[in-house]
């Protein structure tokens, strides 16, 4: 029964891990409609702008969301105007393609800068654990975890609580009747793809506490993220969530009870029967 | 002489003279000996790539510093040529190819990672060149009827049995229980399934000193281990015994030290001495026991010698063993040249299968090349065990061992 809720609390806080690294993606298809491939190169740029930070300045991870938050958004914000924009009408598949150059340009540039050695971080409670009756909860997980939920009801409320909310979900729904009710589409595209890439670059941050930092960081994770996406409902950042936490419980289930080594077929089956869902409801 | 009279040989002449000039230029006219290798010195592999390059330049200055290799009675000095590819397969081989086509490398240097490694050695099979593997452990390098790849580097499988020589040794001492409970899991990667072959093939001949409780694969980079982990825990064993690379092996004992486990001994294969595994968990490696191919404190006057020059020229203290079975590597390949004492590749083939170093810096001080295992070395490695304070202790073989190891209850 101990190892049960072991397993269980564990496929949790990783599932809001998955979480928080997909809520970006989620937003941006929502409202430009584009599979941004480089989300995987602002995952990549959050954990090196935060090992950065803790290896020259001695930052704590957590202090540095304040600064990987805002670049990112700058980033996201810029490469969506100066990229992305020109593009808008292009067939998606030029989009795709423009955005994996993006991460391919990212990822030479981090081994041309850093090299290619796994590099850690460590911090005063990045091996401690919380023991909650015969549980033993990792503390850097449950941090992640708290900034999951907070990222959803924060983003949550901006959505539904302000007019920037308000417009982008007016541009999701709508792009032309959107413009036509004198939303500003070109800035909310720009604001959607720089929160999307600040909520990436902070997951970023934040998976430092217990991934090793390589420029291959955002590979290892990209693909995971589109399960959750496409699990959850593509644009509905809720359904994120619970997709995210479902696909954690699915994994760790799976690891425990059948065999370690299919941990992530589990991902690649629920992609498939999620897409082939999806089709069937669409005919 | 009109344009239209000209001799039709003038164009020959003119390619004969521009090879000649190329070759004057590429070095291919003078008395040298070039030997090369394609080394990952940037892309994913870098950092060792710049160890293997190091351990390579320190044994071809040494043979330059001795007056070079007499071939057909004239000294004459090594010459490395080293390219990068980027930490790419896909670039390798066609790097080896230019070694051998247009510098005239008479014999090849491995670059670093069974992957790479794999996709190298078909350039010097097809070509039949000798080709020296300081950088893939695997045994599927090796392939059979191999003639030309010569493996400096016991198998990974000498990680596995090694560990579990120490294990038995330690039973031998009254230190550890009979039977030991063992728990493994392994990487789902060419290296993790020889770590497993190791276990099997010394467990299945004493069942009487070992149970294994747990044998489990994991994926590679893998986004979490704690599952693992508990399962690790629900089967209670004794020792608890890992093949991963770096990534997964600093996120599977994140994950131990979180689920507080603790075994008699815990062993990750090779990982635990690198400097960035201190980086990433701190005192939580403090005790980790590890199969290493070479390690600084072997008591053998080629390792002493090596460090020493080594650290003279570099600085720092060398705790990786990439540059000291690279400078072997290299020490070999120069000295078979050298007893061939042509450039041939045949007779540099043969006089390799014929060598014999008996003052080497690996593990057991002697590298050879036996045919039965199709050319690789297979030598004992050496366990160290990690100690709190930083750096490491050898705890086995007794000949070398600088203390007992730390057992865990």
């Amino acid at each position: 029964m101990v190892d049960l809720l072991s397993v269980l609390a564990s496929g949790i806080l990783v599932g809001t891990v998955y979480a928080y690294m997909a809520y970006g993606l989620g937003l941006i298809y929502g409202v430009l409609r584009v599979v941004n491939l480089a989300h995987g190169a602002f995952l990549t740029l959050g954990v090196y702008v935060t090992w950065w930070l803790n290896t020259t300045f001695g930052m704590d991870p957590l202090v540095s969301i304040l600064i990987t938050v805002p670049l990112g958004f700058a980033l996201g914000a810029t490469v969506e105007r100066t990229l992305v924009f020109r593009l808008r009408d292009s067939p998606p598949v030029t989009t795709l393609l423009l955005l994996f150059g993006v991460w391919l340009i990212v990822r030479n540039a981090l081994y041309l800068i850093f090299g290619g050695a796994d590099r850690s971080l460590l911090t005063s409670y990045s091996l401690e654990s919380l023991a909650v009756g015969p549980l033993t909860l990792s503390i850097p997980r449950l941090i992640v975890s708290a900034f999951s939920l907070l990222g959803f009801v924060v983003l949550a409320l901006m959505l539904k609580r302000t007019w920037s909310g308000l417009a982008l979900r007016a541009v999701a729904q709508d792009r032309e009747a959107a413009a036509l009710s004198g939303v500003p589409v070109n800035r909310v595209w720009a604001v959607a793809f720089g929160i999307g890439s600040a909520l990436a670059m902070s997951a970023g941050s934040l998976m430092s506490l217990f991934y090793s930092v390589t420029p291959e960081f955002g590979a290892r994770f990209l693909l995971k993220s589109f399960c959750v996406v496409v699990l959850g409902g593509l644009t509905n950042i809720g359904g994120i969530l619970v997709a995210g936490i479902g696909l954690g419980i699915a994994e760790d289930l799976t690891a425990f009870y059948i065999h370690t080594g299919y941990r992530d077929v589990v991902s690649f089956l629920v992609l498939t029967a999620a897409l082939v869902m999806r089709r069937a409801d669409a005919d | 002489m009109t344009p239209d009279s000209r001799p039709r040989w003038f164009p020959v002449l003119g390619l004969l003279l521009g090879v000649g000039l190329f070759q004057a230029c590429s070095g291919g006219g003078d008395d040298t000996i070039r030997i090369g290798a394609a080394l990952p010195l940037s892309g994913k592999h870098a950092n060792v790539g710049g160890f293997f390059r190091d351990g390579y330049q320190l044994a071809v200055e040494e043979a330059n510093a001795a007056g070079g290799v007499e071939i057909d009675g004239v000294r004459r000095p090594i010459e490395l040529r080293v390219y990068d590819d980027k930490s790419d397969a896909s670039i390798s081989p066609s790097l080896l190819e230019r070694l051998i086509a247009v510098d005239g490398a008479v014999a090849l240097l491995s670059g670093y990672s069974t992957p790479l490694v794999q996709a190298q050695v078909i350039v010097p099979m097809r070509r039949g060149i000798p080709f020296m593997n300081a950088g893939g452990a695997s045994k599927s390098i090796f392939r059979e009827g191999n003639q030309w790849v010569f493996g400096a580097l016991s198998p990974v499988e000498s990680l596995a049995s090694t560990t579990l020589e120490w294990l038995m040794w330690e039973q031998d001492q009254d230190r550890l229980p009979k039977p030991l409970r063992v728990a493994m899991v392994w990487q789902n990667t060419d290296h993790g399934r020889e770590y497993r072959t190791g276990v099997h093939d010394v467990i299945e001949g004493q069942t009487d000193r070992f149970e294994l409780v747990l044998d489990e694969s994991f994926e590679h980079l893998s986004s979490d281990h704690t599952s693992l982990i508990v399962k690790v825990r629900s089967v209670e064993a004794d020792v608890f015994l890992s093949d991963a690379h770096e990534p997964d092996f600093l996120l599977q004992h994140r994950a131990y030290v979180e689920q507080g486990l603790g075994h008699i001994a815990v062993s990750y294969g090779a990982r635990g001495p690198e400097r960035s595994v201190r980086e990433g968990l701190g005192e939580a490696v403090s005790h980790l026991v590890s199969a290493q191919w070479w390690t600084r404190a072997l008591p053998y006057e080629r390792s002493r010698h090596f460090v020493e020059r080594y650290e003279a020229q570099f600085g720092g203290p060398v705790t990786e063993y990439y540059p000291a079975v690279a400078y072997e590597a290299a020490r070999a390949l120069i000295t078979a040249i050298g007893n061939a004492g042509s450039t041939a590749p045949e007779t540099i083939r043969d006089a390799l299968k014929n060598l014999e170093l008996d003052d080497s810096l690996l593990p057991g001080g002697r590298l050879y090349f036996p045919e039965e295992s199709r050319l690789q070395i297979e030598n004992r490695c050496v366990i160290v065990q990690n100690q709190p304070e930083g750096g490491v202790r050898i705890v086995f073989p007794p000949d070398a061992a600088e203390g007992p190891a730390y057992l865990g209850s």
